[in-house]
C-alpha cells in the first residue's frame, strides 16, 4: 500500500478501494475491480466450500460463486448487507444447488405476493458497516463451545443434528449453545 | 400479517444452509409473508459473513481467474420463467415454482371435505404436500408421532394454540400431550402447506380417519 508521505503534495492519494466499492465497480463491469475481488475473496470463498466439498467440487464450485458474483452484482445493497454477508449468502446457495436438482428457495421481492415491511427507516450502509465491525469483535470473544457449534452450522453446513453427532454432545446442548451465541452476538451488535 | 412465525432454530438452520429441500420452501413462502421474519433471517445471514472472514484461506488453483475473466461475456444458463401470480393471495414464489397457481392445483378427495396435492419433494419417509380442507370443518382429536410444520396459505383454523390465517407457521410434535384438534374458519378452503416427520397417530376411532386422510 502506497503511502501518504510518497505522494508528491497535491497528487491524490491512492487509497485502495473497500470491499463495497469493489462491488459498486463490479457492478459498472469493471474487470480490474473483479480481479481485486477475486484475490481478497477467492481463497475464503474455497476455503469454506472445502469444509463440506471434495477438493476438486470446491475448486469448481468456487468459479460458480465468482462467476454469480459478477452477474448478480448491480443486485448488492449496501444497506441490506455487509460485502463479506453477500458472498457468504451467494457461496451458502451455490454449496446447496450443486447437491440438489432445483436452486434452493428463497424469498423474492419481485413475487406479486410479496408482503412488504412496515414504513420503517431501512439501515444505512454506514450502519450496516458498524453492526458488521462490532459483530465481528463479538465474534471473536465468544466463548469457544459456542463459536464451534456456529462453526459447523455455517460454514460446514451440518444439520443441528449432524452436529449432535459429530461432536458428540446431546441436540439439546447443541440447540442451546446456538441460541446462547445468537443472544450474545445480538446483545453486543444492537448499538447501544 | 403473520402472528405465528417458524422457531428460531429453523431460522438459524435455513441461513446457515442446514435444512432440506422441503423445509427451504416452507421457510422461503414464510418470509416472503413475513418481514418480521426476513429481518431476522439478515441478522443471521451476517453471522456467517462474519465467520466467512475467519475462515483459513484456501488458494484456488493457478488459472482460476484467467479462466473466469473469458466466461464472464457469455450469458447466464437460460431460467424457466416462474408461474405467475393470479392476485396478492396467490401461492408465493417459492412454493409456486412447484405448485402453480393456487387455482389450478389439482387436488385428489382424501374423503369428503379434505383434498390433498403431493408435491414431487415428497418422500414416503418424508410427506410433502398442500392440503385443503372445507371451511367449517373440524378436524378429528389426534396425536403426532413426529414432527409435523404447517404453513397456511388460504383460509384459517383455530386449535388449542390459537388462531391462525395465511402466512402462519403451526409446529406439532409427538411430545404433546394434549390431542390435536383443529377447526377450519367458515368462509373459504383452508390450504395448507404440510412438511411431516413422519405418520399421525389417531387416538379415537374417528381419528383413524385423519391417518388415511393425510395419506399415510
Amino acid at each position: 500500500m502506497a503511502s501518504a508521505e510518497a505522494h508528491a503534495p497535491g497528487e491524490p492519494v491512492q487509497q485502495p478501494m473497500d470491499d463495497h466499492a469493489l462491488l459498486l465497480a463490479i457492478a459498472g463491469k469493471d474487470r480490474e475491480a473483479y480481479a481485486e475481488f477475486f484475490r481478497r475473496f477467492a481463497p475464503r470463498i474455497k476455503g469454506f466450500l472445502a469444509q463440506s466439498l471434495s477438493h476438486n467440487r470446491a475448486d469448481e464450485i468456487t468459479q460458480e460463486v465468482l462467476l454469480r458474483v459478477w452477474r448478480n452484482a448491480p443486485s448488492y445493497d449496501p444497506a441490506r448487507a455487509a460485502p463479506s454477508t453477500w458472498v457468504f449468502a451467494i457461496a451458502r446457495n451455490a454449496r446447496i444447488d450443486s447437491l440438489r436438482r432445483t436452486a434452493r428457495a428463497a424469498p423474492e421481492p419481485d413475487d406479486p405476493v410479496w408482503v412488504p415491511a412496515a414504513a420503517e427507516a431501512p439501515d444505512t450502509a454506514a450502519e450496516r458497516k458498524a453492526a458488521s465491525e462490532r459483530l465481528h469483535t463479538a465474534l471473536a470473544q465468544l466463548p469457544e463451545d459456542q463459536r464451534v457449534v456456529l462453526e459447523h452450522a455455517y460454514l460446514k453446513g451440518e444439520t443441528l443434528s449432524q452436529i449432535s453427532e459429530t461432536l458428540q454432545i446431546p441436540l439439546g446442548t447443541v440447540k442451546s449453545r446456538v441460541r446462547l451465541a445468537i443472544q450474545r452476538l445480538r446483545g453486543s451488535v444492537k448499538p447501544s | 400479517m403473520a402472528n405465528h412465525h417458524p422457531p428460531h432454530d429453523i431460522l438459524t438452520a435455513y441461513t446457515a444452509g442446514g435444512l432440506d429441500e422441503a423445509e427451504d420452501v416452507l421457510v422461503a413462502t414464510h418470509l416472503t409473508l413475513c418481514p418480521a421474519c426476513r429481518a431476522e433471517c439478515a441478522d443471521l445471514e451476517a453471522l456467517g459473513g462474519a465467520l466467512l472472514a475467519g475462515i483459513p484461506p484456501e488458494p484456488p488453483p493457478p488459472g482460476s481467474l484467467e479462466a473466469l475473466l473469458e466466461r464472464l461475456d457469455q450469458p447466464p444458463p437460460p431460467q424457466p420463467s416462474p408461474p405467475p401470480a393470479e392476485g396478492p393471495l396467490d401461492i408465493p414464489l417459492p412454493l409456486r415454482r412447484f405448485t402453480g397457481p393456487l387455482s389450478r392445483i389439482e387436488f385428489r378427495t382424501v374423503v369428503p371435505g379434505i383434498r390433498r396435492f403431493d408435491l414431487p419433494m415428497s418422500r414416503l419417509d418424508r410427506p410433502v404436500a398442500l392440503v385443503s380442507m372445507r371451511p367449517g370443518l373440524t378436524i378429528p382429536p389426534h396425536h403426532h408421532a413426529a414432527s409435523e410444520r404447517g404453513l397456511i396459505l388460504a383460509g384459517g383454523f383455530t386449535d388449542e394454540v390459537g388462531h391462525f390465517v395465511r402466512g402462519d407457521v403451526c409446529v406439532r410434535g409427538p411430545d404433546e400431550e394434549e390431542p390435536h384438534q383443529q377447526k377450519i374458519d367458515d368462509g373459504e378452503d383452508c390450504v395448507v402447506l404440510m412438511v411431516d416427520d413422519g405418520p399421525k397417530i389417531p387416538t379415537t376411532v374417528v381419528g383413524k380417519v385423519v391417518n388415511f386422510l393425510f395419506g399415510m
